[in-house]
């Protein structure tokens, strides 16, 4: 008998072991009908002193069946001192915990630009559950105001905000799109300038348009990029291999598509008085709408006059960068990532950047007139 | 050599992004850490060929037993008593630290003790098996893991987002004189291989080490190194990066699957770690109970047959954990930890002494 016990002994401790675990249900998770889901995020900047920050929030409202209810949002809006104060204050206007893990994208109102951007990007970077992958951008009139717009081809499970930015929806190269990481290394970072996306509503907020952009320059800043100069940003930056040529000849004009791109550049500073940035765009696309006859055998010409047109218009918005001092493509950064550190060669480049001439080389060989000639 | 000593090897290179060498290593970054991190690819390769070489010539016996066989016995036991407690620092280093980041990512609301203790609990089981079980274990997770792991290296190479000026700014510090803490916080990526003074208890037959297989491991160590380097700049930025606590953890946010499972990395990383950091601490503790084992063993204290001694290792193993846990912040983790690796290096450089030492009285 005694033996027995003894054999006994083992399955017992299993099972005491496997039993406690049932202990350990609540270690603080919640249920997820007892979560509601913060979208987005939005920032906007008050004129008041004591509480500058406004916070809006979009959440998602849960349904039994989306077939019934369709797409349903609910806002809280909060002013407080901090954003953390606000959230803490907007947690007891919900009856369930407000789950940051899913909201992707972030929009500051523009009045924010104009503060320091560390601060206010801080929040986010230290809090754990928001993504450093979620899109940043500027709002237009205000962040509530692109938050609340409810565009109509808005489904239910997709926010359309998600697809701008999320490259499975739409691709359009007006659109800039920046990560909440990519935003923080180029606020911290010197010799490349922050960019984001501007996000517009019309007045009845039945429509989003993303088509503009705004860098804060080194002094802080911002200058708004209109929709060419942030195509044409995209494509100096290779972020979008598609674009769109218009070209205006005496005769002959047309638009053309071009499915991919390369765009290269380096700094060559032999010459401190005349630095040069040199520039090479490779392009190759079709011809996409003509107002004459297109003649196949012409395709050399046409590239050329391609070439011309995306030379000078790239020309334009490079001096622009130059002119209002802007560096979103990081012409500093490569500066100090081909020299040598010194520990002044920011200051050194800030010098020179003035300075700098562009030369520009576009190649763009058009394969074919489209379906037709 | 057998496979084994590879994945011992391996488990150090692997793991130290959880433990604080990345954020060691940029901390030093405009104070010499790329070299450094070249000075101790050659340092450490060299130690591990040391070791292994040293071994070889003793198959089948672990450290305890080739000291008090040749040294005097007291001198041994002093000797055994500090090399268990380095190894034991070194697991707990790795368990504090992931603690940490179980608390910050994974499990906010859980208290620290509790977490370090579900850790313990897992742990006390493991290291108490036999060697020959410890290594099974580790083949069969590192098997596991290993592609992930390279699923994510690659990722985090090929991602479009990764600015290469960011790196190339950081190589344009390559000509400061390197730093002591740099060299030693890097060197412990290729030093696993130092375990053998247990796990050599496994390889009773006759190995031999190649060169190829050591110009293998320093492949891999080049290839870890740089990784752990690099590109958490190439993805944070350069003169910011050391701002960021768990620079490992952030850089593996900012890495998207578009189209997989999972979209945000960081989950699948911080649960692939979870399974590297166990595997790291297994090694480590194991190896330092059977060196406390080989100094103190209490004949008395037996039951049915079995000697219990271990088991108060065990408990003393936790209570200091504990302690540790609820003490440390995570500044001091990183100053101390930097001490440790400091420390480290000095005594395996001196325990090649006693190697050197061990075969001239093996010889006469």
């Amino acid at each position: 008998m005694k033996k027995k016990v003894q054999h006994l002994a083992k399955p017992f401790f299993i099972i005491v072991a496997v039993m406690v675990l049932l202990f350990q249900s609540g270690c603080g998770f919640k249920d997820i009908d007892k979560r509601i889901f913060v979208l987005s995020i939005g920032i906007d900047h008050t004129k008041s002193e004591e509480k500058p920050f406004r916070v809006v929030l979009k959440l998602a409202v849960p349904s039994g069946s989306i077939k019934q209810s369709g797409t349903e949002y609910t806002y809280l809006t909060e002013e407080s001192e901090s954003i953390s104060t606000a959230i803490r204050i907007l947690k007891s206007q919900t009856d369930k915990e407000l789950d940051f893990g899913h909201a992707k994208v972030i929009v500051f109102g523009e009045e924010v630009l104009h503060h320091e951007l560390e601060e206010i990007i801080d929040f986010f970077l230290r809090r754990r559950d928001i993504q450093m992958i979620s899109w940043v951008g500027v709002g237009q009139p205000s962040a509530e105001s692109v938050l609340k717009a409810e565009p109509e081809s808005e489904m239910a499970g997709s926010h359309a905000l998600f697809n701008f930015f999320d490259q499975n929806g739409v691709e359009s190269s007006l659109i800039v799109t920046s990560y909440l990481f990519d935003f923080r290394r180029r606020v911290m970072e010197t010799g490349i300038d922050p960019i984001l996306p501007v996000l517009n509503t019309s007045e009845d907020k039945k429509r989003i348009e993303v088509s503009r952009a705004i860098v804060v320059n080194s002094d802080k800043k911002p200058v708004e990029l209109n929709e060419k100069q942030a195509t044409i940003y995209n494509l100096m930056g290779n972020n979008a291999d598609r674009y769109d040529v218009r070209v205006k000849n005496d005769d002959l004009n047309f638009t053309v598509a071009i499915d991919t791109s390369k765009v290269t550049f380096d700094i060559n500073t032999d010459s401190k008085q005349k630095p040069i940035i040199k520039m090479d765009i490779e392009m190759v696309g079709i011809i996409q709408e003509a107002d004459v006859d297109t003649d196949s055998s012409k395709l050399h010409t046409y590239s050329e006059v391609t070439s011309k047109t995306v030379k000078k218009d790239v020309t334009e918005v490079l001096t622009m960068f130059q002119e209002e001092g802007l560096d979103p493509l990081g012409f500093g950064l490569r500066y100090k990532a081909t020299r040598l550190n010194n520990n002044k060669r920011y200051e050194e480049w800030k010098e020179l950047y003035p300075k700098v001439t562009f030369e520009v080389n576009a190649k763009a060989s058009l394969k074919s007139t489209g379906v037709i000639e | 050599m057998s496979r084994y000593f590879f994945y011992l090897v391996f488990v150090n290179m692997i793991a130290n992004v959880v433990a604080s060498v990345p954020k060691i290593l940029l901390e030093k970054k405009s104070e010499g850490a790329i070299a450094s991190m070249l000075l101790s690819i050659f340092l450490g390769l060299a130690l591990c060929y040391i070791v292994a070489r040293f071994f070889n010539s003793f198959p089948g016996k672990g450290l305890p037993e080739l000291t008090q066989k040749y040294l005097p016995r007291w001198f041994a036991n002093l000797l055994l008593l500090f090399i268990a407690s380095a190894w034991y620092i070194a697991g707990l280093i790795t368990l504090v630290t992931y603690t940490f980041l179980l608390k910050r990512f994974l499990t906010p609301d859980m208290p620290l003790v509790w977490i370090t203790s579900i850790f313990l609990l897992f742990l006390s089981y493991g290291v108490l098996m036999k060697t020959s079980s410890v290594l099974y274990t580790i083949e069969l997770v590192l098997l596991c893991c290993i592609p992930i792991n390279v699923l994510i290296m690659f990722k985090s190479y090929v991602t479009p987002e990764l600015e290469w000026d960011f790196i190339s700014e950081s190589i344009m510090h390559a000509y400061e004189l390197p730093s002591f803490t740099a060299l030693s916080a890097s060197t412990y990526l290729l030093v696993g291989g130092f375990n053998l003074i247990i796990f050599n208890r496994f390889f009773t037959k006759k190995h031999k080490i190649t060169g190829k297989q050591i110009l293998f491991i320093g492949m891999l160590g080049i290839g870890s190194l740089l990784t752990t380097y690099f590109i958490p700049i190439g993805m944070n930025g350069f003169e910011s990066v050391e701002m960021i606590a768990y620079p490992w953890i952030i850089t593996a946010d900012t890495l998207r699957l578009n189209l997989g499972v999972i979209e945000r990395i960081l989950f699948v990383f911080l649960l692939l770690y979870l399974a590297i950091s166990f595997l790291s601490l297994l090694i480590h503790w194991h190896v330092a109970i059977e060196l406390y084992k080989s100094v103190i063993t209490f004949k008395r204290l037996t039951y049915k047959g079995k000697n219990l001694t271990p088991l108060l290792f065990i408990g003393l193993f936790w209570f200091g954990s504990i302690q540790v846990t609820k003490y440390l912040t995570e500044y001091q983790l990183t100053l101390y930890t930097s001490y440790f690796y400091n420390l480290l290096l000095c005594s395996l450089i001196g325990m090649v002494g006693l190697f050197w030492f061990i075969v001239r009285r093996a010889k006469s």
